[in-house]
């Protein structure tokens, strides 16, 4: 697999088709702007683990086992990844024979946890994770005040949203996938768009991949600034958390003028998009962005001459260019660690083969080198944006994409603001899909925590480290409540 | 008539000192802020809870009692707007040991809770108060070896001299750090600790610590207040306010430092505090 990047591993249960499981491992060659399958299809529940080497493959592994029940044989860390503590065993919600709503009785469960090394002090960092707010558990092996390492568990809002979308229709799934992430919704919908429009190998019209670019973009300014606040908050400097979200806030009135939401929801279907954005968008957008530039400026300004603040984040949390590869992750994490992995530029989709996108990369892979290149994806994306209204071509902004042919498959890779995002669909009868595969970037790089706990690293500096990932508990673990009145 | 402005002016004034420093820093963070009596409402609130114990430990109860007693007494033994309640039982030293038996009053409160989030930020508290403390005894005995007395006479006049400046500055760094304010908000750490020490605290105690703390910033600036702007006395309140102002806005501009930065921090302040130290006993 030299060269080659692990996304992740779907699991199929086939059975019903020609009784097999299928185990696909998904690996993009980025330099080559290819993404390749590895397939296997067996007829017992078992197959030869890939994590003894391909390391970045363990959960995606752990999860063929929770979900489908298909044992990846010499697995190293076989312990129960994304189902409820209490969850039943031999009940495997991904096989067909099991329905989307299944309850199984409450029942008491303990999370399979690590065994803590022997002298070290277990500081409970969850399942309420305090600093984001967000359910996640981190169990830091303390020394005094050096973290000597960590296990997580989490998935505790795991909802088998992927599941509930194989119930339904191709044009309301996208309303389901959006609703995946509180800040890049907008990604999960048009990747998914993308999956069946590649599947079905139906068009989109020009104009109406441009909007979908303005908008990807958008939900990029808006998600570091975002992120710049939270990191900002964390390290306790809460006046620069304020300030970034105020900065941000022209981005979301933006967002409102385009779509009638200040969340970009219920814009894109399959086949191209439900909105043009008409001249007085245009114009809203375009002040927006000055906006937001002018006073990102005086921010980043502000910033970048703190000194405590870069004595706070340097050479924290660092994650070397070996460690990034071996961990396959992905965005800026990996860009700041001198791995120049983008997905808009080394997988073309939308308009960016036309805008031509500049990847910013840093060498150092400490969290001050991951705030550089948030700050210079900013203004990127503004620039980018700012391309793309200007050479936005004429026309409409929906082609039917009729019938989709049941059996096909799409992969579909996003850059998301955190990252590589890749949704798998393989279509299936009756306009809905067979199997829906959502890989959320966090998911991979929540893997890569540990690595990055220094010798140095203290209790002090843990919760930047997690949260200088810009991690999404929501998008990894696909959460989802709907109530549906059948 | 000094004993009764004292304890009147600490018990009942310093939540709307909270009050009005949080409404400042609100402004600076382009926020409207809650309401300036806010802080009485949270401690009115805080008594009417139903308070849940995680120890029965009497370490535990008693610990608000000696963080609030601490700071109060510290209180009677400073010159405010009249002259020191107790000035004639003790001198500045008292105040500085008083003031530690507060702090001690926190570390215990988290051992006590006996949650790994308390003990980080009572340890945190400590090492902290190891660092902090001799610079203020040196930025205290600056001015007592320039004149020559002990005690705070909060009265009368100050010369200004280089050695004043270095106890100024050093003995500024200090109220911050003591005052449990950002960079130094270590041991509270609200997104690493979570409250540290105050943790496990709810209910009327909680209401009996957050006061006691309150009370602490406002015992602290009115020594500053004492020792370094001795002039009319009567204008106490208001020198409080801009000395609490002052900390607040180097509050809203610091991102929170790390033990190791804190305490390497204040061992380069140590030596500019000794070195005032030395320039007062040469006469400068």
């Amino acid at each position: 697999m030299s060269g080659g990047r692990f996304i992740t591993t779907v699991g199929t249960d086939r059975r019903p088709l020609d009784g097999t499981f299928e185990v696909r491992h998904l690996i993009a060659y980025d330099a080559e702007g290819r993404v390749e399958s590895v397939v296997e299809r067996v007829r017992e529940p078992a197959v030869e683990s890939i994590t003894p080497a391909v390391p970045a493959a363990a959960w995606a592994e752990r999860e063929l086992y929770d979900l489908l029940g298909v044992v990846p044989d010499g697995h190293p860390d076989l312990r129960r990844l994304t189902v409820a503590d209490d969850w039943p065993d031999g009940v495997f919600p991904q096989r067909r024979d099991v329905p989307h709503n299944y309850r199984p009785p409450a029942a008491v469960g303990r999370p399979s946890l690590k065994v803590s090394p022997e002298g070290a002090t277990v500081v409970p960092v969850g399942p309420f994770f305090p600093t984001l707010e967000e359910p996640a558990y981190f169990r830091l092996y303390v020394e005094g005040e050096r973290v000597t390492g960590c296990d997580y568990r989490g998935f505790y809002s795991h909802r088998g949203i992927e599941k509930l979308g194989e119930t339904l229709h191709y044009d309301q799934i996208p309303f389901l996938a959006e609703r995946i992430c509180g800040i890049c919704g907008f990604v999960h919908s048009t990747n998914f768009c993308q999956a069946v429009e590649r599947a079905a190998g139906a068009g989109v019209p020009p104009r109406a991949v441009y909007i979908r670019t303005i908008l990807l973009e958008l939900e990029r300014i808006h998600s570091h600034l975002l992120w710049l606040g939270l990191a900002a908050h964390i390290v306790g400097f809460d006046t620069v958390f304020m300030q970034s979200w105020r900065v941000r806030e022209p981005v979301m009135t933006a967002a409102e003028a385009l779509t009638g939401n200040r969340k970009t929801y219920g814009m894109v279907r399959v086949g191209g998009v439900r909105r043009d954005i008409a001249a007085d968008g245009a114009r809203v957008l375009a002040d927006a962005l000055a906006q937001v530039e002018r006073e990102a400026q005086a921010l980043v300004k502000a910033l970048v001459g703190d000194t405590t603040l870069q004595m706070r984040l340097s050479d924290v949390g660092v994650l070397t260019r070996e460690e990034a590869r071996h961990r396959a992750v992905i965005g800026p994490v990996a860009r700041a660690a001198g791995v120049p992995i983008d997905v808009r530029v080394d997988h073309p989709y939308g308009a960016y083969g036309e805008l031509g996108v500049t990847p910013v990369v840093r060498e150092k892979g400490d969290i001050w080198a991951r705030l550089e290149v948030r700050v210079a994806e900013l203004f990127e994306s503004i620039r980018l944006i700012r391309a793309a209204l200007e050479g936005m071509p004429e026309g409409p902004i929906y082609a039917d994409p009729g019938e989709i042919p049941p059996w096909r498959e799409g992969i579909s890779q996003i850059e998301a603001p955190r990252g590589a995002c890749c949704h798998y669909v393989l279509t299936g009868a009756d306009g809905r899909p067979y199997r829906w595969k959502v890989l959320a970037p966090t998911y991979m790089l929540l893997q890569a925590v540990p690595d990055m706990l220094g010798p140095a690293t203290t209790v002090a500096d843990f919760p930047i480290i997690a949260g200088s990932i810009d991690p999404c508990f929501s998008c990894t673990e696909r959460y989802e409540v709907v109530r549906r009145r059948d | 008539m000094g004993f009764l402005y004292n304890l009147v002016f600490l018990l009942l004034l310093a939540p709307l000192y909270a009050g009005l420093t949080r409404k400042l820093r609100a402004r600076l963070q382009n926020r409207q802020g809650p309401p300036i009596l806010q802080p009485y409402f949270d401690l009115f609130k805080l008594l009417g809870k139903e308070e849940r114990r995680v120890s029965a430990d009497w370490i535990f109860r008693g610990a608000p009692a000696l963080v609030l007693t601490g700071a109060l007494a510290a209180g009677l033994f400073l010159p405010m707007a009249f002259a020191a309640p107790l000035g004639a039982a003790g001198d500045g030293l008292v105040v500085i040991y008083l003031l530690t038996l507060s702090s001690v009053g926190t570390v215990l409160a988290g051992l006590a809770s006996r949650s790994p989030f308390a003990s980080a930020g009572a340890s945190r508290e400590v090492m902290l108060l190891l660092v902090v403390e001799p610079v203020l005894a040196a930025a205290f005995f600056t001015l007592g070896v320039r004149e020559n007395a002990l005690a705070v006479a909060g009265a009368g006049a100050l010369t200004w001299a280089p050695s004043t400046a270095f106890a100024a500055l050093a003995a500024l760094a200090v109220l911050q750090a003591e005052s449990a304010k950002l960079p130094f908000d270590i041991a509270e750490a609200e997104t690493e600790l979570m409250g540290g020490p105050c943790i496990e605290y709810s209910g009327p105690p909680l209401a009996l610590l957050q006061l006691a703390l309150m009370i602490r910033q406002t015992v602290l600036a009115s020594f500053f207040a004492a020792l370094f702007l001795p002039w009319l006395p009567l204008l106490h309140p208001v020198k409080v306010l801009v000395i609490l102002a002052l900390v607040e806005v180097v509050a809203v501009f610091s991102p929170r430092v790390r033990i190791a930065q804190a305490i390497r921090f204040f061992e380069g302040l140590a030596a500019v505090a000794l070195a005032g130290l030395l320039f007062a006993a040469f006469g400068a």
